[in-house]
C-alpha cells in the first residue's frame, strides 16, 4: 500500500469525488494521510503489539554505532543467540551487556541486532510510490479518517476523533500477535 | 478554427454592424476572456495546465489562479513563484487563453465552443449599437442559458 494507491482511493469515493485533481491537490492529501498516520503510529507505539517493530544489524566500531535514524526505543538487543542485558550506569559495557546513550549503541561486541520501535516519519512528496509501513488492512481506516480531515472534521485535538482513531487501530490490531490465547480454567476438575 | 471563419459567423448573428472585418477582433477578444474565465472556473481542462515551480520562477502571463487555490506549498508575490519547501512543486494552475490579433489566426478554442463565442461576441456587438435594449436582453438570457449548458454537460454542479 502505498500513499498514492491511497489517494486514488480517496479520490474515488462519493465524499470527494476529485479524479481530476480539481479539488484536492497531492500536498493536501498528503498533509490529511500524515494527519491520521501520525495518532496511527502514536497509538501503536503505545500498545503492546509488534506491528512497527523494526530489526537492524548493526556493526560496531571501536564499541560504539550510531542508531537507525528512525530509532525511537529499544525493545531487544541480542548478538548470535545471546541476548543482552541493559549495563547500569555506573559499569562499562562487556560482551553481555549493551548501552544506549544520546543517539549511539556501546557494547564490546563486534556486532549487534537491534529490536526496536521506530517513530512515526512523515511522508513527503518524494514518498508518494514508496510502500507505506503499515499492512494493507489498514487502508480503509486511513481512508476514512484521511477523508474527515480532508473535510475539515479532524483535529489533534479534539479527542473525540482521535479515540475514534485509536479504537479502531486496537480493533484492527487486537490479538496479532496471540489471537489463540487459551484461557486459564480457573478451577480443576 | 481561423477568426474569419468566426467573424463571417458573427456576422450572420449580428446583422453585419460592423464595417470592416477586422473591427470584430476586439469583441472576439472579450468573448474569448469570457470564455476563459467561465472554463476555468468550472475546472475545466480546456483551461488548465501543469508547471514544475521553483523559487524565482515568473509567473506565466496567462495564469489565472492555482487549482485547487490553497493546494500548494507555493505563493506569489509580484510576478514571482515562491516556493515554502525549498523543493520543486508540481502545480497545476487555469490559464487564460490567448488573444488572436489577425484575422488569419487560429481560435484558441476547441470547435464546439465557437457557437458560444460568436453569441458572447454578437451579444457585445449588438449591445454597443443596437437600439432597442430588449432585444440584447434576450440574447444576454440566450447566452447565460449556453453557459449553464456547458456546465451541466461538464458535470459541475
Amino acid at each position: 500500500m502505498t500513499p498514492m494507491q491511497l489517494f486514488n482511493k480517496i479520490r474515488m469515493t462519493p465524499e470527494i469525488d476529485d479524479n481530476a485533481q480539481t479539488k484536492y491537490s497531492d500536498y493536501q492529501l498528503t498533509e490529511a494521510l500524515n494527519t491520521v498516520l501520525s495518532i496511527v503510529f502514536n497509538t501503536l507505539s503505545q500498545s503492546s503489539n509488534e506491528l512497527l517493530t523494526a530489526e537492524k544489524n548493526i556493526a560496531l566500531t571501536n564499541g560504539t554505532a550510531a542508531l537507525p535514524d528512525d530509532f525511537l526505543s529499544v525493545v531487544e538487543v541480542f548478538t548470535g543467540d545471546k541476548i543482552l542485558s541493559q549495563q547500569s550506569k555506573s559499569k562499562d559495557v562487556d560482551s553481555y551487556t549493551y548501552r544506549i546513550r544520546g543517539n549511539n549503541i556501546y557494547s564490546v561486541n563486534a556486532s549487534v541486532t537491534l529490536v526496536y520501535k521506530p517513530y512515526f516519519v512523515e511522508v513527503d512528496d518524494s514518498k508518494l510510490t514508496a510502500a507505506l509501513p503499515l499492512p494493507n488492512y489498514f487502508s480503509e481506516l486511513l481512508k476514512k479518517y484521511a477523508i474527515i480531515s480532508l473535510q475539515g472534521g479532524i483535529n489533534k485535538t479534539d479527542t473525540t476523533i482521535v479515540q475514534q482513531i485509536t479504537d479502531d487501530v486496537y480493533k484492527l490490531t487486537a490479538g496479532r500477535e496471540y489471537s489463540r490465547i487459551e484461557l486459564q480454567q480457573s478451577f480443576h476438575i | 478554427m481561423l477568426v474569419q471563419d468566426v467573424i463571417n459567423l458573427i456576422n450572420l448573428e449580428a446583422d453585419e454592424l460592423l464595417d470592416e472585418d477586422a473591427d470584430n477582433i476586439p469583441y472576439i477578444n472579450s468573448a474569448i476572456d469570457y470564455l476563459s474565465f467561465t472554463l476555468a472556473g468550472l475546472g475545466s481542462s480546456d483551461c488548465m495546465t501543469t508547471l514544475q515551480v521553483v523559487s524565482g520562477l515568473s509567473v506565466p502571463s496567462n495564469f489565472i489562479e492555482f487549482v485547487p487555490k490553497n493546494g500548494y506549498p507555493v505563493y506569489i508575490s509580484g510576478d514571482v513563484f515562491y516556493t515554502n519547501t525549498g523543493n520543486p512543486v508540481n502545480i497545476k494552475y487555469s490559464v487564460a487563453q490567448p488573444h488572436v490579433s489577425l484575422i488569419t489566426d487560429t481560435i484558441p478554442f476547441k470547435d464546439m465552443y465557437i457557437s458560444t463565442l460568436v453569441l458572447i461576441a454578437s451579444y457585445m456587438i449588438k449591445k454597443k449599437t443596437y437600439i432597442p435594449v430588449e432585444y440584447t436582453n434576450s440574447d444576454k438570457a440566450f447566452v447565460s442559458d449556453v453557459l449553464t449548458s456547458i456546465k451541466a454537460a461538464k458535470g459541475v454542479n
